[in-house]
């Protein structure tokens, strides 16, 4: 049920609960305050009367002066209460005599200057103070206890403390505004985002939250929301972009394909020509389907990586692996590998897919370069990253295609793509793959030169 | 080809009275441009061809062509910017764009560039000539009738 309330609500019911304790505690700090100062103010005046009766005392000579001093001296003091007991513990005076005395004897060995204060509660519910102390006379030591009724102040400070009281309620309800208040006014962003957040759909998400310049805790979660927000956006333009860009590049192929039969249907003749466009149109199919496969694998790449197929690599078995698949075709264009470079690395990855980027990269090196051509594989490796360089002194790229190289769907020499039956997916692929493994991937070209294709991946960390 | 044209002179399409309508197609998709090419000859156009804008510009300077064939996406140069630039050289002729990008910005741009059509990829072929006859009755009447 609590759970259900919202945040503001819960905060003024804290707010005010806190406000009340503090309230009352407060109150009760007071009350005991003036009590205690009360007392003190009583103790003072009962110390004075205590000290007069002390000379009162002295000056007597005898039992029965000493009675009608002290008679005398309680006809004055009215308002107090005198108890005298003697060594005996027995009664000497008392001022009023219709209770019984209640005062407990000192030690009447004590120093004169002892003295005791409390509060007694008299059968008839008074609060009585009093204070007891040893006076010395000429017929021996008494116990003197002096008191006198506090109840003028009690109902005072009663009634002080039901004002308090009174007043409360009105604390009380006061906290409750000035906690809604407080909240609604520190909740009022979390407010403003929910209902931008609300606004924000994936068609939407050029919107961003107002971040309130306050450098707080609040203007860190709008920051936070809008950098996620930044994410989307990146990864749904990239998703966006890409179905666009493959849409693309299948409607073509898809185009010639089609134009290609129905041209075929209209004005072929011979089996001859039949034969012919039949064959350009599976030639077509062919590029179709390995299209939409590649584009697959992009989305796949897309998706990331599993880790579970994290493990060690030796790149050079990779780089045998290929070698031996495109060996003959290499061999037929009369193209030299130099293999000399290669040394046992190790890198994190996963071997099938680290095996469809060198196939890439090995294949393009082969179909690009000229027949006698070279192609060097080389590298270097230290404990943190290992990187595999495929050189080539093929045709080179030149430097205005040269940034858009790994692009998906770039359109640099997409007639160089057909005829050796690229799709222009095949370095975007090898780009994702070596992303999601961390690595980097980079191209250097000098047009009519030949190219450099770089490929760093996180070494593997030696087991222990 | 002009012998492939006056052949199928019947057909409708490529004009009459022995005037065979002159197409030049730039698309850099080979297959798709030989079929093209292909099916436009017998329907009777007489037909050029090329992949890149820059041999496209180069055969309209050296040849008169009646209809101009243009895709967008090629390689180099955008299709739509040799289109504008064409246009701001005097080049008079329908064009018909070729797009694998069907959206509204790129009809639109498109149109701001210059071009009289605009066919999405994959188009039927029937379509294709369909849109190339419709554009060239845009022609003058002049010279319709001679």
């Amino acid at each position: 049920m609590i759970r259900r309330v919202n945040i503001r609500w819960r905060l003024t019911l804290w707010f005010a609960a806190a406000m009340t304790v503090m309230l009352v505690g407060r109150s009760f700090w007071i009350y005991y305050m003036m009590e205690r100062r009360l007392a003190i103010i009583a103790d003072a005046e009962l110390t004075t009367k205590l000290d007069i009766l002390n000379d009162v005392v002295n000056k007597s000579n005898n039992s029965a002066d000493l009675k009608a001093a002290l008679e005398h001296f309680a006809d004055n003091q009215r308002d107090l209460q005198l108890e005298i007991i003697d060594s005996d513990h027995s009664v000497f005076f008392q001022s009023r005599s219709s209770a019984p005395a209640t005062t407990k004897p000192l030690n009447q060995r004590l120093d004169t200057a002892h003295r005791r204060y409390e509060t007694n509660t008299s059968p008839g519910g008074d609060q009585r103070r009093q204070v007891t102390g040893v006076v010395q006379s000429s017929i021996g030591p008494f116990t003197v206890g002096i008191s006198r009724s506090m109840q003028a102040e009690q109902s005072e400070v009663w009634d002080f403390a039901m004002t308090l009281l009174a007043t409360l309620p009105l604390g009380i309800v006061a906290a409750f505004g000035v906690g809604y208040i407080v909240s609604s006014w520190a909740l009022t962003p979390v407010d403003k985002m929910i209902s931008t957040a609300n606004d924000i759909t994936a068609n939407r998400l050029d919107q961003r939250i107002d971040v309130p310049d306050t450098g707080d805790e609040l203007s860190r979660l709008a920051q936070t929301l809008n950098k996620m927000i930044d994410r989307l956006n990146k990864s749904f333009e990239e998703m966006r972009r890409f179905t666009a860009d493959a849409a693309h590049d299948l409607r073509t192929p898809v185009t010639a394909l089609r134009t290609e039969l129905e041209v075929s249907l209209m004005a072929d003749k011979t089996i001859d020509d039949y034969r012919n466009s039949i064959q350009t149109a599976l030639e077509e199919s062919i590029n179709l389907s390995r299209l939409t496969e590649q584009l697959l694998d992009l989305s796949r790449e897309d998706h990331g990586m599993n880790p579970e197929s994290q493990q060690a690599v030796r790149l050079d078995a990779v780089l045998q692996s290929v070698l031996e698949v495109l060996n003959s075709v290499a061999l037929q264009k009369k193209i030299t590998i130099d293999t000399r470079q290669i040394r046992p690395w190790t890198v994190t990855g996963d071997h099938v897919r680290l095996r469809r980027v060198f196939m890439n990269l090995l294949s393009n090196a082969i179909q690009y370069s000229s027949p006698g051509g070279q192609i060097w594989l080389e590298g270097t490796a230290d404990s943190d990253t290992t990187t595999v360089v495929v050189a080539d002194n093929g045709p080179g790229i030149s430097a205005a295609d040269l940034p858009h190289i790994f692009d998906r769907f770039r359109r640099v020499d997409q007639a160089r793509n057909r005829q050796s039956g690229g799709t222009g997916l095949g370095l975007a692929i090898c780009k994702s793959i070596v992303e999601s493994h961390g690595g980097k991937i980079s191209m250097e070209s000098t047009f009519g030169q030949g190219s450099r294709v770089s490929v760093t991946l996180p070494s593997a960390k030696p087991a222990r | 080809m002009i012998v492939n044209g006056f052949a199928i002179d019947f057909r409708e399409a490529a004009g009459k009275e022995g005037h065979v309508r002159r197409v030049l197609i730039v698309e850099d998709h080979q297959t798709l441009l030989r079929s093209m090419q292909r099916g436009l000859e017998v329907q009777g156009f007489d037909v050029l061809v090329t992949e890149t804008g820059e041999e496209g510009i180069q055969l309209i300077r050296e040849q008169s062509i009646d209809l101009l064939v243009l895709d967008v996406m090629l390689p180099g140069r955008d299709g739509l910017d040799i289109l504008a630039d064409l246009r701001r050289g005097g080049f008079r002729k329908p064009v018909l764009v070729l797009t694998a990008k069907d959206s509204t910005e790129v009809r639109q741009r498109a149109r701001d560039c210059g071009a009289d059509g605009f066919l999405a990829k994959p188009f039927a072929f029937a379509d294709f000539v369909a849109r190339i006859s419709q554009l060239l009755q845009l022609v003058p009447p002049e010279l319709e009738q001679t």
